[in-house]
């Protein structure tokens, strides 16, 4: 239902005023809504809880207005959506929620990423689980909303009452009369934009909380070009770009006479920091830039040793109180327990490397790229090339792999500045070894957990002090921000706080300052900080001599919070439903752990055995309550990665500094769970709320601390280091 | 020594191997270090046989020829990366095999080694944990060595192409201690000398 | 230098460095997107594709080698969109895919394992195939091998 011919469709549509339309108000009520939520949701709530009125670090809020819709020839329904699909699901997710309001079937929903001119973009990008609990509502509105219009615009056409209208699968119904919706459209030229309408309530639902299977399964099934590096541009060129391999070095001399002379190549280009060379394949490329001989001056020569050191909170340089409740003043006194847990250095290693195909003409640039973020990409790119925001134009793909890997550190930029350079369309791809080597890494933590049981087995004090670096504050706003507000709380923070019901309990983030860049990733710090927390809270339950799940649900003491309730629960079905109770045999271990991460909740029980001397994983049961399912399969399949990545990022990731390299090259040098350790996964789901949480994460939290905690049921031993091996 | 009277004794040094390689180290490790130069410049110049010895305890050689089913990579022998195993007919398999990521020459892209009929040498060539003298014994056993001839071994050890690759191995990697052409000078003169194994 | 291969059947021509790796030659040359990049070491298996019916990983092939073989890729694995491959039928059955990247290696692996293992156990499946996928599909990929197991046998009984 609207106008520009810049989505991938190659179906016709019709030709609408789009000004006309949201000048009467009601889509952009929908993508404002969209706004202010995503705002509250992720930043503000935090801000509000921790800092009382303090403003919003990202206090950006002028999304461009657009439109979301658009009703084919076909009756089918385009649906330009600002959140990316990486994987998570979204466009399925999406499509259901949208179909369920606008009276379609969800098979008549065409999801395609919306580009900077034809759809709404998304000025947070898309993570932190936050798109499904973020667009639920605004998308069922603006679904509603545009199904009133149609209701109105066939009403006017049949000249019956709106009220004898009924919508189903794309027809409208009057009595005898019929009339698709794309008949309607192409019929209507003045459109009436109703109030908001009011929602179906949920007892009508057709497909929300049905299992449905992925709107993007065939193309990937098939193997259809759908992700940016599988884009082409009409006489595109190749780019490969070596940085600076050393941590905070940079370039002093670069000879390139070898490259230049490299048959295929078109062009050396060195930058401030940077040595692009653009061929005329992808081969060509590779091979020349090994070829460039460069100089770099390297400050200093960072080892492990320093890193470690620079992450204890003792050596930090700013902090926050999370949580503050009573004193932890007996915990210098005689009976306290005390531990310390580290988790290391972690790399996204996302299946798709990063990369941009840039086209600049003139003052205007195209640009492709996978990103989670395409808001910032507008922005950097107009600042890289020096041309306006408004004259960039960004499309995006499907990605292949986020975490967190493709929100800041854009090849955009300098995709951008080569083609520039050369008037042609530039396909800039990092090569593995850049993407293990050159890039922001999850940062490694040090946690120092400190706790006091009372003579009845129950904690009475409790302190953890969360050593780590930033995540994402100082990538947005700096280090001065991230300085003045202490810690990175917006990200870095999930996690931090003790969730159980302990009298004396705080809990602080202590800002680390490390020599190279440190990001988001997926679970940001509940997953280090559910490590922790959770291997303690086990140490703790052991010493107590109690059950580690009834040990958790002593300390969650009914205070009439929705959200105590709802762990309760979880850990209740746990009990009851992972076999937990069982009878086990020797050779396994089992143990559990629980984390809440913005509003849902996941609680694992594991078991593992020793198979040739290692440990491995065999069995996950994971109960899982992230408020209102939309689509169970979809969920299932976020819970099942999540468990993997977290069985991976427990049992082997890690990289190192050595000499102010990273020892990670590629895969070989950074293992990660495979098939042979993929364990029997059950997913169990409580839904403790009418409204959908994120379950991108979650999940992620408890697997860590429940293998350390069944192997100590195993063997003994305690393990309070990460990776194990 | 008969190699039937042997046969307890190899039997206790393959078991010593497979225990030691369970609990993660490696015992060829220390033997496959080049003989220190010192050693050998104050003894007299090494005989033929010692000089074989020495390209074929170098990693590039033993690395392809493990006494059990895991081939090794890289100076340190470290089993081979994605969990490869011997397979069908010592080229892994059957889903992925050698050639899988192998080809017949080094790849100047990926940079993984390659030359023609990349594989492990047969079981019975395992030579993991062996003394020199068994070596020796090992690869003139025709029960063993393929049935091969002293000549016909000599001939593989100098003009097979996977046996030459050690001495081309690709970028990173080091060669075996000795020149390819001595190596080659050895095979004759310890021929000519009737093949000790001392 | 020209070297001249088949493609999912089809002959076909180029005139490449004979170095370049047979990945891109597929990807960019040949306009065949569904064999992806995804470490350049041989060790990701995202390029995966058959070459006379051995599962090679195509970054570490030189395209010299293909002279006169026969490459299989994920695009020419089924017969046609509406009779898919078992492989690709036990995926769509299954749900497989997340981020989907990685997926097109796997199954090209998948089909080879189903046709050396005609009856797979999970602990085959496991032990071999060593592609890395990120987004945790792992689970879902075994379930499918052995539905698509299933599914080839039933076509071999049928034929």
């Amino acid at each position: 239902m609207s106008t520009e011919n810049n989505n991938p469709t190659p179906k016709k549509k019709r030709k609408f005023s789009r000004r006309k339309f949201f000048k009467r108000g009601g889509i952009i009520l929908g993508t404002t809504l969209i706004g202010v939520y995503f705002g509250r949701n992720i930043i503000r709530r935090k801000v509000a809880q921790i800092a009382g009125d303090m403003d919003l670090p990202l206090g950006i809020m002028n999304m461009e207005p657009d439109f979301w819709f658009e009703i084919m020839e076909d009756n089918t329904v385009l649906l330009k959506l600002a959140k990316m699909e990486m994987g998570q699901g979204i466009f399925t997710g999406a499509a259901m929620i949208a179909a369920e309001e606008l009276g379609v079937t969800v098979e008549q929903i065409n999801v395609q990423p919306a580009t900077t001119k034809n759809g709404p973009t998304d000025m947070l990008g898309t993570g932190g689980s936050s798109s499904t609990s973020g667009m639920y509502t605004p998308l069922r509105e603006v679904a509603a909303t545009m199904r009133e219009m149609l209701i109105s615009a066939a009403a006017k056409i049949w000249n019956v009452d709106a009220s004898t209208i009924s919508v189903g699968s794309g027809i409208l119904q009057s009595g005898l009369q019929q009339l698709s919706y794309a008949e309607v459209t192409q019929q209507t030229t003045e459109w009436v934009v109703p109030k908001t309408p009011a929602l179906k309530p949920e007892s009508e639902f057709q497909y929300i909380g049905k299992e449905y299977k992925r709107v993007d399964l065939k193309p990937k099934v098939m193997g259809e070009s759908i992700f940016s590096i599988d884009m082409e541009l009409p006489d595109m060129l190749y780019a490969t770009i070596l940085y600076c391999p050393y941590i905070g070095g940079t370039l002093k001399s670069v000879n390139s006479d070898d490259a230049i002379k490299h048959p295929g190549v078109v062009k050396v280009e060195r930058s401030d920091d940077w040595i692009g060379v653009i061929a005329e394949n992808r081969f060509a490329s590779v091979m020349a830039c090994r070829k460039l001989k460069a100089e770099w001056d390297v400050p200093k020569m960072w080892q492990q040793s320093d890193i470690d050191e620079m992450i204890k909170p003792e050596n930090g340089v700013s902090f926050i109180k999370l949580q503050k409740d009573g004193s932890i003043d007996d915990l210098d006194k005689e009976n306290t327990f005390a531990q310390t847990y580290n988790t290391p250095i972690g790399v996204h290693a996302q299946m798709e490397p990063n990369g941009t195909i840039a086209h600049v003409q003139g003052d205007k640039a195209l640009i492709i790229t996978g990103t989670q973020w395409a808001d910032n990409v507008q922005g950097k790119i107009a600042k890289a090339i020096g041309i306006k925001k408004k004259n960039v134009e960004i499309k995006t793909t499907f990605l292949g792999g986020g975490f967190g890997g493709r929100y800041f550190q854009s090849t955009a930029p300098a995709a951008a500045k080569l083609s520039q350079l050369v008037g042609k369309p530039v396909h800039l791809l990092r090569t593995r070894e850049e993407e293990f080597q050159n890039r922001y890494y999850r940062p490694p933590s040090h946690h120092k957990l400190r706790a006091k049981l009372s003579e009845d087995g129950m904690i009475e004090t409790i302190d953890h002090v969360y050593g780590s670096a930033d995540m994402a504050i100082k990538a947005n706003a700096g280090d001065l921000v991230l300085k003045m507000l202490g810690a990175d709380f917006a990200a870095g923070g999930h996690g931090t706080r003790v969730l159980y019901n302990i009298k004396n309990r705080h809990s602080k983030i202590v800002n680390c300052k490390l020599p190279f860049p440190t990001g988001i990733w997926r679970g940001v710090g509940q997953f280090p900080n559910t490590f922790a927390i959770e291997s303690f809270i086990d140490e703790l339950a052991i010493k107590a001599g109690k059950d580690p799940i009834q040990f958790r649900i002593d300390h969650l003491t009914d205070t009439g919070d929705p959200l105590i309730v709802r762990a309760k629960k979880v850990l209740e079905t746990l009990a009851e439903k992972s076999g937990w109770k069982s009878p086990k045999r020797e050779d396994i271990g089992r143990g559990v752990a629980l984390c809440e991460d913005r509003k849902s909740f996941a609680a694992a029980m594991i078991e593992v055995k020793k198979v040739d001397g290692k440990i491995k994983v065999t069995r996950v049961v994971q109960v899982v309550d992230p408020g209102k399912i939309i689509n169970p399969d979809g969920v299932r399949m976020q819970v099942e990665g999540a468990t993997m990545m977290g069985i991976s990022a427990c049992l082997y990731e890690a990289t190192y500094v050595k000499d102010s390299q990273f020892t990670a090259t590629n895969y070989h040098q950074y293992p990660m769970a495979m098939l042979s350790d993929s364990p029997e996964i059950e997913v169990i789901f409580t839904e403790g709320s009418e409204k959908p949480y994120g379950v991108g994460e979650p999940p992620i939290g408890p697997v860590a601390p429940a293998i350390v905690n069944a192997i100590f049921d195993l063997t003994g031993e305690r393990k309070r280091r990460l990776p194990l091996y | 020594m008969s190699i039937q009277s042997l046969k307890p004794y190899l039997l206790f040094l393959t078991l010593i191997a497979f225990v030691i390689f369970e609990s993660n180290t490696y015992i060829a490790q220390n033997e496959v270090k080049p003989v220190p130069e010192k050693i050998a410049h104050n003894s007299s110049e090494p005989s033929p046989f010692q000089t074989i010895i020495k390209v074929l305890k170098s990693p590039r050689c033993m690395n392809c020829h493990p006494s059990d089913d895991f081939p090794r990579q890289g100076d340190d022998g470290h089993l081979h990366k994605l969990g490869v195993t011997r397979g069908i007919d010592n080229h892994a398999g059957p889903v992925q095999t050698c050639n899988t990521c192998h080809q017949d020459s080094n790849n100047i892209y990926t940079n993984v080694p390659g030359a023609p009929h990349w594989g492990l040498a047969p079981k019975s060539m395992g030579w993991q944990g062996l003394t020199d003298t068994e070596l020796g014994q090992a690869i003139l056993d025709k029960s063993k060595n393929g049935n091969r001839t002293p000549e016909e071994i000599v001939h593989h050890m100098g003009h097979d192409a996977l046996v030459l690759w050690a001495w081309n191995p690709g970028e990173g990697r080091t060669t075996p201690p000795v020149p390819l052409d001595e190596f080659k000078k050895a095979l004759e003169e310890w021929l000519t000398a009737g093949t000790p194994v001392e | 230098m020209k070297i001249s291969f088949s493609v999912n059947g089809n002959p076909v021509n180029v005139d490449v460095d004979p170095e370049t790796p047979l990945l891109w030659v597929v990807r960019d040359e040949l306009k065949l997107k569904a064999t992806k990049f995804g470490c350049g070491k041989a060790v990701c298996g995202s390029c995966s594709l058959h070459i006379n019916g051995d599962l090679v990983r195509s970054c570490s092939y030189p395209v010299k080698y293909a002279e006169g073989k026969q490459v299989t890729t994920l695009e020419g694995l089924s017969e046609s969109e509406k009779k898919l491959h078992p492989v690709q039928e036990a995926w769509m059955e299954i749900n497989v895919p997340q981020c989907g990247y990685c997926q097109p290696g796997f199954m090209m692996a998948a089909a080879k394992l189903i046709q050396e293992i005609p009856n797979p156990t999970e602990e085959d499946i496991r032990k071999n195939i060593s592609n890395i996928c990120r987004c945790g599909t792992h689970p879902r990929i075994i379930k499918a091998i052995l539905k698509a197991a299933e599914l080839n046998k039933a076509l071999i009984a049928e034929s």
